[in-house]
This record gives structure tokens, sequence and C-alpha cells, in this order.
């Protein structure tokens, strides 16, 4: 060798050769990543060999749909991806009601997924399934990764997509034979867009129409907090002294005593926050994307109001409802930069303030059964400022947001757009293993839990101090609920009394549990279920008649709400 | 995938766009599937390698009513991979000219 050549090869880097899985762990704690939740099986194991050596701690969940949803919660409280593991085939397809979840919450999650060996791809060997394919439609971006030096680059531009911008779901597959082969790893070269400010032109003429309106009215939605945006938008609403009302992702973004709050919007809305919907003049939209829940009818929401949007995702812009106004860009610190000086809003405050005080929840309840809402409420107030409220879908999770207080939108982490049953307690399991310190409830109805009833082995096995409320109505109360108001009460496939004794399921799984059934053990289940140390269980009796109001019916506008 | 199209699509309105996309691998896949999914459906498709990346002629047409081509020119730019979309030109074919537009997919 020359010298030249020599004095080269020095100065080239050094890496050793690794196996494909080795460089797989080697680069998610790269990426800071220190739990994994997973479910090992065939065209995964090499990488669960290489996690043994690894800093990486892995959570074994017991069904892969769990490992994602698990994974999802750490993006969902921390804005960094959680990551999940699955073998081919059936572990793959398991984990991707989990994807579109975070996909349609606009989640950070990288999702990991053995494949067979290459040379087999595409003969229908055992456990193959096409799983880039089948979760096309439900990711941000996807890969299968052919050569084993590609691994470090590959996981480290997952990162990057699933994290930036809109953030959401990044699925990597890897055929065996790339997590066996041995590769020196291909140098790593990702980069941050720089994320585009918003434009001023549009921020002086949102100024111009704030200025103009009579009934001002802003609409927080849950792309606030995926933005980190949770301060400013605070100090933008106080500075303007405009009333707010907020989406399902958008509880929390203002704390649920705020003055200026109207409360949630839509379907099961506060009557304030919908009749100020449709009175106001213009609607200040940040971070929203005018859900059909929100929304009720399209052509009959917010009729009379000009439309400013704030969006970092310009598809979202005049998507459903045109924006006379359109903000698009990272509305973070850039709001700072808007300066809202309303006109002559005095009425419209006082109008609006009116309602809130008018319409507020009632908690008076005849009968001396568990009245769900005040359980809910009395629950959040107790536990106070670490209260992390994960509610499953159904009729307690609308309960949940009309009657819990929240300081914080990470407080409250629901499955709003997919709705996936099964979704509470193995988020909780996420949320908990990701802030430690916070109270976190995983609160259930008895038809959702019983979808992922198998996570209380992973809260054992971990012994994970969670708490796990289950509001038992035996029935899957807001089918049962719609089958009533309008399927002329013809009950169809909605009775669930034949659900197992949750308190003795969760005591065979190692869980300390226990039920109440009657209003005045409610204080007592409450004080017994927060000093818990450990896992527990409250199983709360609660009426099979019960509803949730109001409600904006399917078809109407968010003025027609029905009561009870 | 079939070509055959039901009646409303036939009257519908016919989008060409221009894909700048990285590469190919992946991309025409998920460009074809955020078409689909978003109420449209591909009418025909050209792709090309252009010095060092992909670019995609396509032909929509919507599937149902209230489909904004602007939105679905905006979901399709956002892919990773898309460098851009451009909207080449908007035509509203008569039914019977329908048979005139080229439909060989050239994939």
């Amino acid at each position: 060798m020359t010298a030249a050549a020599m004095k080269e090869a020095a100065e080239e880097p050094q890496t050793e050769a690794a196996t494909g899985a080795k460089l797989l762990v080697d680069a998610l704690a790269a990426q800071g990543v220190e739990t994994v939740f997973g479910y090992p099986g065939g065209a995964i194991m090499p990488v669960y060999d290489a996690l043994t050596s690894s800093s990486l701690r892995h959570i074994l969940c017991r069904h892969e749909q769990a490992c994602a949803f698990s994974a999802a919660a750490f993006g969902r409280m921390t804005g960094k991806p959680g990551v999940c593991l699955a073998t081919s085939g059936p572990g793959a397809t398991n984990l991707v009601t989990g994807i579109a979840d975070a996909y349609m919450d606009s989640v950070p999650m990288v999702a990991i997924t053995g494949q067979v060996a290459q040379p087999v791809m595409g003969t229908d060997a055992f456990q193959e399934v096409d799983i880039f394919g089948i979760t096309m439609p439900i990711v941000k971006h996807s890969y299968i990764i052919r050569d084993a030096a590609d691994v470090p680059g590959v996981i480290a531009e997952a990162f990057e997509i699933a994290a930036s911008g809109r953030p959401g779901p990044v699925l990597v597959d890897i055929p065996k034979d790339v997590q066996q082969a041995a590769a020196h790893p291909a140098p790593v070269n990702v980069e941050r867009a720089p994320a585009p400010a918003l434009d001023d032109d549009g921020l002086r003429r949102c100024e111009a129409a704030i200025r103009d309106a009579e009934r001002p009215l802003f609409y927080l939605g849950g792309g606030i907090t995926r933005a980190g945006a949770v301060d400013a938008v605070r100090r933008l609403v106080e500075r303007a002294g405009i009333p707010a009302a907020c989406t399902l992702h958008g509880l929390g973004v203002l704390p649920s005593d705020h003055p200026q709050l109207l409360g949630m919007l839509g379907m099961h809305g506060s009557r304030a926050a919908n009749l100020a919907v449709q009175e106001c003049d213009l609607l200040i939209n940040i971070g929203g994307r005018f859900d059909d829940r929100a929304t009720g009818r399209l052509d009959g929401f917010a009729p009379k109001a000009r439309v400013v949007h704030f969006d970092r995702d310009a598809s979202e812009i005049s998507k459903l409802r045109h924006a006379d106004v359109s903000v698009h860009g990272e509305f973070g610190p850039s709001l700072d930069s808007l300066y809202p000086e309303p006109g002559h809003i005095d009425p419209w405050l006082a109008t609006t303030a009116g309602w809130k005080f008018e319409y507020v929840a009632p908690y008076d309840a005849p009968g001396e059964g568990i009245y769900a809402p005040a359980l809910l409420r009395d629950l959040s107030l107790a536990a106070g400022e670490g209260f992390v409220a994960v509610p499953d879908v159904g009729q307690h999770q609308m309960w949940t947001a009309q009657h819990c207080h929240f300081t914080r939108p990470q407080a409250h982490l629901t499955s709003g757009g997919l709705g996936s049953m099964g979704f509470s307690l193995p988020t909780a399991v996420g949320a908990k293993l990701a802030e430690p310190q916070s109270t976190v409830v995983s609160i259930n109805g008895d038809g959702g839990f019983m979808m992922n009833i198998q996570e209380l082995a992973t809260l054992n096995r971990y012994r994970i101090p969670l708490k796990v409320l289950v509001l038992n109505n035996s029935r899957l109360g807001m089918v049962r609920q719609w089958q009533e108001l309008f399927f002329d009460g013809n009950f169809s496939e909605v009775d669930l009394s034949d659900n197992p004794d949750f308190t003795k399921v969760a005591q065979a799984f190692g869980i300390d549990a226990f039920t109440i059934s009657a209003r005045d053990e409610v204080a007592p289940g409450i004080e017994r279920f927060l000093a818990a140390e450990g896992p527990i269980l409250m199983h709360a009796i609660i009426d099979p008649a019960e509803n949730v109001w109001p409600l904006v019916a399917p078809g109407k506008a968010n003025d027609e709400m029905m009561e009870g | 995938m079939s070509l055959h199209l039901s009646p409303n699509t036939r009257r519908a309105t016919i989008e060409t766009f221009t894909i700048e996309s990285d590469d190919v691998n992946g991309t025409l896949r998920r460009v074809w599937t955020v078409i689909e999914q978003r109420g449209w459906s591909v009418r025909s498709l050209l792709v090309e390698e252009v010095g060092g990346g992909v670019e995609t002629r396509v032909q929509v047409s919507p599937t149902g009513n209230g489909r904004s081509i602007e939105t679905l020119r905006l979901q399709i730019e956002r892919l990773h991979n898309v460098r851009r979309v451009k909207l080449e030109r908007r035509s509203r074919e008569k039914p019977s000219r329908w048979k005139e537009i080229p439909h060989a997919a050239v994939i």
C-alpha cells in the first residue's frame, strides 16, 4: 500500500460490519429511543436476538395492536415517535388499527415489522403479507429495507418524517435476510427542512378580519398540540380577549376552567360552544380540520362566519370549509407576531358568557345509582394537576371530554379520528411509561375493555401503577343510544349483560380490583383508587339507560341540539 | 383495477397533474393510493425518468361530488419524495369526447 493510500484509508471512518438487526437497535438508540413495545415472531427474531444486548427496554405487550397503541401513546405524550415491533404476517396486520389510529390523529410513530426473506417475498411464503401495501393509505411514509447498510439511514429518516411537519406514523419493513446480513452502515445524512413560518400577509389579513368582526370566536384544534404551540396559542387567546371553543383534540389547550373557554363544540359539545359557533361572524380556526363530528352538517356550520384557518398542512385549508383567510405554516412562534385588536365586541362577550352560565352541565341526576359524568368530574378534580385521562371509545369517551378537568392537552389522550375501541388500556400503559409521575387513568366502557383486556397481563408483568376504571352498563352504550334515538328503539346486538365479572378477571391477572354500584360508594372508591400504589381496577356499575347529552343528530346543524 | 367507469364518472371532469418526485419506487403506488382514497379515479398514467428524478403525468376524474382538485393536488404534494405537483390544465370534456382521450397507461 502506498503512503497516500494508507493516509486515505486512515481518514475513512472506520465502522465495523454488523448485522442489520444490530444496526437497527443501535439506530433506535441513536434516536434517543429508550422503550419499544413489541411482540416477537419468526421474521423478527434476529432483532429480538440483538435486543438482549442493547440499551433498549422492551415492553412485551400481549397483542400487537396493543404494541401500536402503547407506542403511539409515547408520541402523544412526548411529541417524539414511539416505536413498536412486530413480526411479519399476522403480527404486522395486528398493528394496522394502531397505525391507522395514529395516522388519523397525526401522532408520530415508527412501526417496525419483520418480513420474510427477500428470496421468498412474493411467493406466498409462510406469514408473508404485503404490509407495505396494506398500510399505504394509513402511513405518512413507508420503507422496505433491501440492504442492511441502509438501516441506520432509513431509521433516521423515518424518525424525521414521523415527527416533522404534520406528524404521523412511518412503517419500516425489514426482510429477515436483511436483519441477518452483515454490513458496514452507509453514511447517515438526514437534514430537517426548515419549517415555513406563517406568511406575514395572512397574519395581517387575520388582524384586519378581527378588527372588523363583531362576534369573533377561536376554534382550537389538535394541531396546536402537535405543533408544540400551546403556550403561543394561550398567549394569543388571552391578548385577543376573544372567546374560544375547542375540538375533542383541542381540549386542554386552554385549561378547562379558563374564563374565555366555552367548551367543546360539535356532536356532544357544550351548548354554549355550539351556539357561539353558529352565531359568530368570524371563526379563527387554529389547527382544526373541520371534522364532521365537530361541524355537524357542514353547510349549516357557522353560517354567518368568515373563516380564518391556520394550519401547517396546506391540504387541510379549504378542504371542507372555504377559508376566507388562509395562514399556512408553523404557527408556534409565529403567532406571537399576530396583534389582534378586536373592535366593539363587548355585547358578544356578554352573550357568550351568558350562554356559558346558563347552560352549565347538571350533576344532580335522580336516583341512588352512580352517575358517570359526576364520577368522572370528581375523579379528575381529586387527581389534580397530574391527571391524565385515557378514555376508550363510546359514551364514557364523551362524558370524559365533557366533564373532566384538563390543564393541558396531554391530560386527555383520546382516539378522535379513528374511534378505536380497545384504545384505552394499551394507550394508558404507554402514557404511564412515558410520564411515570402522572396519575394516568384508563377509562373504559365494558365493550371496549374486552377488546384489549389481555393488557392487564402487561400491567402485572411490569407492575405498572396504572389506574383502570371500567364504567359498566352491560351495553354497547353509544350504539344503544343511537338505536334508541334513531332506530325506533330497535336494540340490535348491544346487550353485553353476559360480561365476565371484571373484578375477578382483574384479580386473576394479579391486579387489585373492587366494584362500586351505589352513589355513596363513589367518594371512598375514588379515594382508594387514587391511593393505590400498584395497578388497580375500579369497576363501576352504571345505568344502562343513561345517554350522552347534548347531542347533535347526524345530518343536523350544531344549533339543533337534543337534550335528555 | 378496472377502467370500467360508472355513469357518474363518465360525466365528470378530467384533470391532469404532472408530479415531480425523487424516485419511482413506492412513490407511484403511494400517489395512486392517495388519488383513489380521496375519491378520484386514475384515468391514465405516464411515468418517465427525467434527470435525477421521475415525472408522472396522471389524468384523474372525481368519483363523486364536492371533490376539490386543489385539495387533491396538495394531498399528493405533501407525500414524502414528491417534490412538486403541477395542475397541467383543466378541462370540462363533453361525454362524447371521452373516448378520444388516450388511456394508454405506460407504467
